[in-house]
């Protein structure tokens, strides 16, 4: 069986490990826990009729991409990069961890996830930042809410899609 | 009767008292001869009106003289004492005294010894308290042990039996290494080994001992150095379903250890301990193993791990540097591992 290894990054309290639980456990907590290093789990997927075991690293955040560990980011596959959406800065700090991400792995896949999208507006200025810099760097963004389950299975399916088309570009 | 016709006058109380002759020599001045417990604990007792009322039965009259006259007076609804001895508050206060006065002075002793233990207790000064408790605890608990031996020893096994274990596995651990450390190499094939000990000193039963111990390889994980991915892995106490989970976080605890504690350093996490369970870990260029045993394993048996890595690496190195997630062939990777699974 395929697996790839996929990294969740983000600032600290952005909704990594929300999304992570709501997709692997189908559950949310309101409680806010903060992740100690790494917490992984597995997650088979079936993908356009072919199985791939997504190994899930979900890091722990921190004030910006400088915090992030990087040996855990060697090796991945692809990455999910969350910001909140509510917040700003965790929107503009988007552009360090692709880089970083690029410079560990320059063939990394990467999705953009912009979380608790269900505490925005529709017309909030954040959603247009978010697809700004989504544009610019050409990462497909996902608005998601790990609260209500939003797009969560989209954002993943449309990661998982992505190494199995490099899986067969190969 | 006459109880029938009590009031809530300790006056009438006293006098029906005194009619009951028992307390006669109260009221017969200066024969005052108080105290006596029985008459405490009646007048204690005849104090507590709360429970009588007209529907209590009539108390059964005392047999005395005085009883008996007053039954064969007919009907007389209060003795001539009910009249005859009144006292005054004064009077009463003064008896009250005199027939307590015992009791009081042991109320005041215990409630000085109840304030002495509660400043005891609302003191800060631990110390003080456990000086108090020490000497009552320590019988207690020498008691209880002499006692009933069994039950303590049930209670007190598991935290002082893995205390022990543990201090027997690691003395045996010492005991082996030590062993292997005069042996150099416990390799050698059986004849030379005993001759070697035997110039070196080494005690035979020692030796003996050394060989008996128990050793056995439980899980071998091939691990991705870079990504963490499991890349094989072998069991011998049945499969195991999590191992590609178990793998990235072994690799995940090295890469939490190395940047935590020693960025930008050469080190290697080689061990991780649990109980009688340890992982040893041994790194190649870009496949690492881990290894799950227990029991005290053969000197010379991490040589053969990091043996086995390079072995491996210059055999499949370029299988091993293409691996990205999709499995490698088994037939390729396992010669490699069966062999430490059987040491």
């Amino acid at each position: 069986m395929i697996q790839r290894k996929v990294c969740l990054v983000g600032d600290f309290a952005v909704g990594k490990t929300s999304l992570f639980s709501r997709f692997v456990y189908n559950r949310f907590s309101e409680s806010y826990m903060t992740t100690i290093g790494v917490r992984l789990q597995r997650k088979v997927m079936l993908v356009e009729g072919q199985e791939l075991t997504l190994i899930l690293w979900d890091t722990e955040g921190g004030q910006d991409s400088t915090a992030v560990k990087r040996t855990y980011l060697g090796g991945a596959g692809g990455a999910i990069v969350v910001c909140d959406l509510t917040r700003e800065s965790s929107i503009r700090h988007w552009p360090d961890y692709i880089q970083l991400l690029r410079q560990i792995n320059p063939t990394i896949l990467l999705t953009l996830a912009a979380n608790k999208v269900d505490l925005l507006s529709p017309t909030h200025p954040h959603r247009t930042l978010a697809q700004q810099i989504a544009q610019e760097a050409k990462i497909p963004l996902i608005f998601t809410s790990a609260n209500t389950g939003e797009q969560v299975e989209n954002l993943f399916q449309t990661l998982a899609k992505e190494l199995l088309r490099a899986e067969v570009f190969h | 009767m006459a109880y029938q016709t009590l009031e809530r006058d300790n006056n009438t109380l006293l006098a029906w008292l005194l009619a009951q002759e028992i307390p006669l020599n109260l009221v017969a001045p200066p024969q005052v001869t108080p105290t006596p417990d029985l008459t405490v604990a009646l007048l204690t007792e005849a104090l507590d009106f709360s429970g009588l009322d007209a529907s209590c039965p009539p108390l059964k009259p005392q047999s005395s003289p005085q009883a008996e006259g007053l039954a064969s007076l007919g009907e007389p609804e209060r003795p001539a004492a009910l009249e005859t001895f009144p006292l005054s508050s004064a009077e009463m206060e003064k008896l009250r005294e005199l027939v307590l006065i015992a009791e009081r002075q042991r109320i005041a002793k215990l409630e000085a010894q109840v304030s002495q233990l509660q400043r005891q207790l609302d003191s800060d000064d631990s110390e003080e308290m456990i000086a108090s408790f020490k000497p009552v605890i320590a019988e207690i608990i020498a008691a209880r042990v002499r006692e009933s031996q069994d039950d303590v020893a049930e209670a007190l096994y598991p935290v002082i039996g893995k205390s022990v274990r543990r201090a027997v596995a690691q003395a045996i651990r010492d005991l082996a290494r030590g062993v292997d450390a005069a042996m150099r190499r416990s390799l050698y094939p059986q004849p030379v080994r005993k001759l070697m000990q035997r110039m070196r000193g080494i005690d035979a039963e020692d030796a003996a001992l050394r060989d008996l111990l128990p050793f056995q390889v439980h899980e071998i994980f091939l691990i991705h150095q870079e990504s963490g991915l499991l890349i094989h892995h072998l069991s011998a106490v049945g499969t195991l379903s999590d191992a590609d989970l178990i793998g990235g976080m072994l690799s995940a605890i090295r890469s939490y250890v190395q940047e935590s504690f020693a960025p930008g350093t050469e080190g290697t996490l080689e061990e991780i301990r649990y109980g009688d369970l340890r992982i040893m870990m041994v790194e190649g260029s870009i496949a690492s193993l881990a290894v799950v045993l227990q029991g005290t394993e053969p000197a010379g048996f991490q040589s053969l791990l990091l043996e086995q890595v390079s072995t491996l690496h210059n055999a499949c190195g370029r299988d091993l540097r293409a691996f990205d997630g999709n499995p490698l062939s088994a037939s390729t990777i396992l010669p490699f591992l069966k062999p430490l699974l059987e040491v």
